[in-house]
């Protein structure tokens, strides 16, 4: 209910762009249900672009067209999301999110995690950031790679896309 | 091997007073629960789960029923009597920020279990004590005189894992340990959880609205709906013939993180939670079920065993 006072108040103005952030990461399942179902109704009938902060990536896959994924202040992969979630080309740090999550179908007794935790922000960090928590990472990687394209719909800020400083 | 029963409760009922009347926070809930098992609790906000938590370490008095712990009845000790069983029973908090004091750095949040059962004789004993939780929840030496606003979501859960573990208990109530953190974190701290069960022993009750987290950790699951149990079965056979409607509601709202599952108007359960003061006898969620007929409203529902071991609290799964 209060969730639904702050999407009228948001859309009273008719805008163009909405910024979500987290709006259903407080909710439980069968209201986000039903919040990500109202968004994604008034966003076909008002025609209005809306910007989803979220973690979860099941909130991501059942709503979205495209998908940024940010990691300490960075975007490190970008893309459409049926380029990201059905992909096999993953940035090392996507991949992890992807692995960590306990399945409904599965039956894993322990989860996959990503080693370590998150860089101190203050910290001015050379190359790639996600370097130091990368099972892949090499000495190329103490230079920032940029974003790499590996398919018309994707893009990923990782060495090992790279064709140029492949070998 | 006959299981040892640590934690039992029957017919356990919590009302609080309210302006409009009594609120049915929990409304006669029974299980057990074996040593070293964990039990899910999943239910939507505001069903009561927090409350079942709380009932259980004496944090809010019960209404009504009876809570065994190591096959005494606690239900009505009193605070001296409690103090050798609180020792026993712990309790971990969903938001660790709101739950540690700002002013106490690492080590004395981590030590303050030990100083308040007076746990340790010396006080190199006392800081030898304060290193090995810390290691036992994964948190580096550094952070000892680190304050817990400095640090992030998962390392602040940590503290509030390790002054649970600090007196060495047996039974923890974990209510939301992992909502508010985002995955790679909760995949980290669940696998720690479930260490902690393996080596030493400990049984859990798992209180979260996350219904594949608690698939992942649970022997046990409860499902909870306006104060009561609607559905109790093991992890496995509850997701594969999951049989109360509501469960299956919530089942279906899961979103999938991937594509080939991509639907989103399907059976979105329509309307709100009815209210929980003075609710009226008969099958509290008939108002959102898409099956309910004038027969489950009028007369309360009770919990049926449709298979061994399998309870389902609904007129149409049991004939």
């Amino acid at each position: 209910m209060k969730q639904r006072i702050v999407i009228a108040i948001a859309l009273a103005c008719e805008p163009k762009l909405i910024l979500a952030d987290e709006p259903t990461t407080a909710l439980d399942v069968t209201i986000q249900a039903q919040m990500l179902g109202l968004i994604h109704d008034l966003q076909q009938r008002l025609n209005t672009a809306m910007i989803l902060v979220t973690h979860d990536l099941g909130v991501v896959a059942q709503t979205c067209e495209k998908v940024a994924v940010m990691y300490a202040g960075q975007c490190v992969e970008y893309g459409r999301v049926e380029a990201v979630f059905d992909s096999q080309t993953l940035h090392p740090y996507t991949r992890g999110l992807f692995n960590a999550i306990p399945k409904l179908d599965g039956d894993a007794q322990r989860l996959e995690t990503i080693e370590g935790m998150i860089p101190d922000p203050s910290v001015k960090i050379e190359g790639c950031r996600f370097a130091q928590r990368c099972k892949f990472a090499t000495q190329r990687c103490k230079a920032d790679p940029g974003m790499i394209q590996v398919a018309p719909d994707h893009m990923i800020r990782c060495h090992l896309f790279d064709k140029r400083t492949e070998g | 091997m006959e299981e040892k029963t640590l934690v039992q409760v029957k017919d356990l009922k919590k009302y609080f007073k309210t302006s409009k009347g009594m609120l049915h926070a929990v409304d006669g809930v029974s299980f057990s629960i074996p040593k070293g098992r964990t039990l899910g609790v999943v239910g939507e906000s505001g069903c009561g789960k927090s409350t079942l938590g709380k009932v259980l370490l004496h944090l809010h008095e019960s209404t009504a029923g009876q809570i065994f712990f190591d096959g005494a009845d606690i239900t009505h000790f009193n605070e001296r009597r409690l103090r050798d069983y609180r020792k026993r029973m712990q309790m971990i908090f969903q938001d660790p920020q709101a739950s540690l004091d700002p002013r106490k750095n690492v080590s004395s949040l981590i030590g303050e279990p030990l100083k308040n059962y007076k746990l340790t004789q010396s006080r190199a004993e006392y800081e030898e004590r304060v290193d090995e939780i810390m290691r036992t929840v994964g948190l580096a030496s550094i952070y000892k005189e680190s304050y817990s606003h400095e640090l992030d979501g998962g390392r602040r859960q940590r503290i509030g894992i390790g002054r649970a573990l600090a007196v060495d208990p047996e039974f923890i109530v974990c209510d939301e340990p992992v909502s508010a953190l985002d995955v790679s974190i909760q995949a980290q701290i669940l696998n720690l959880l479930m260490d902690l069960q393996d080596s030493r022993g400990l049984t859990y009750i798992f209180i979260t609205h996350d219904l594949s987290v608690v698939k992942h950790i649970s022997h046990n699951i409860i499902v909870m709906y306006l104060g009561q149990c609607v559905e109790y079965a093991d992890a496995q056979t509850l997701f594969k013939r999951p049989l109360h409607p509501y469960t299956n509601g919530l089942l279906d709202a899961v979103p999938i993180p991937s594509l080939r599952q991509r639907r989103l108007s399907t059976q979105v359960m329509r309307g709100e939670l009815t209210s929980p003061i003075e609710p009226k006898p008969g099958c509290r969620f008939a108002s959102r079920c898409p099956h309910a007929t004038g027969e489950c409203r009028g007369q309360d529902i009770p919990l049926k065993e449709v298979e061994p071991g399998h309870w389902v609290a609904c007129r149409l799964a049991c004939p």
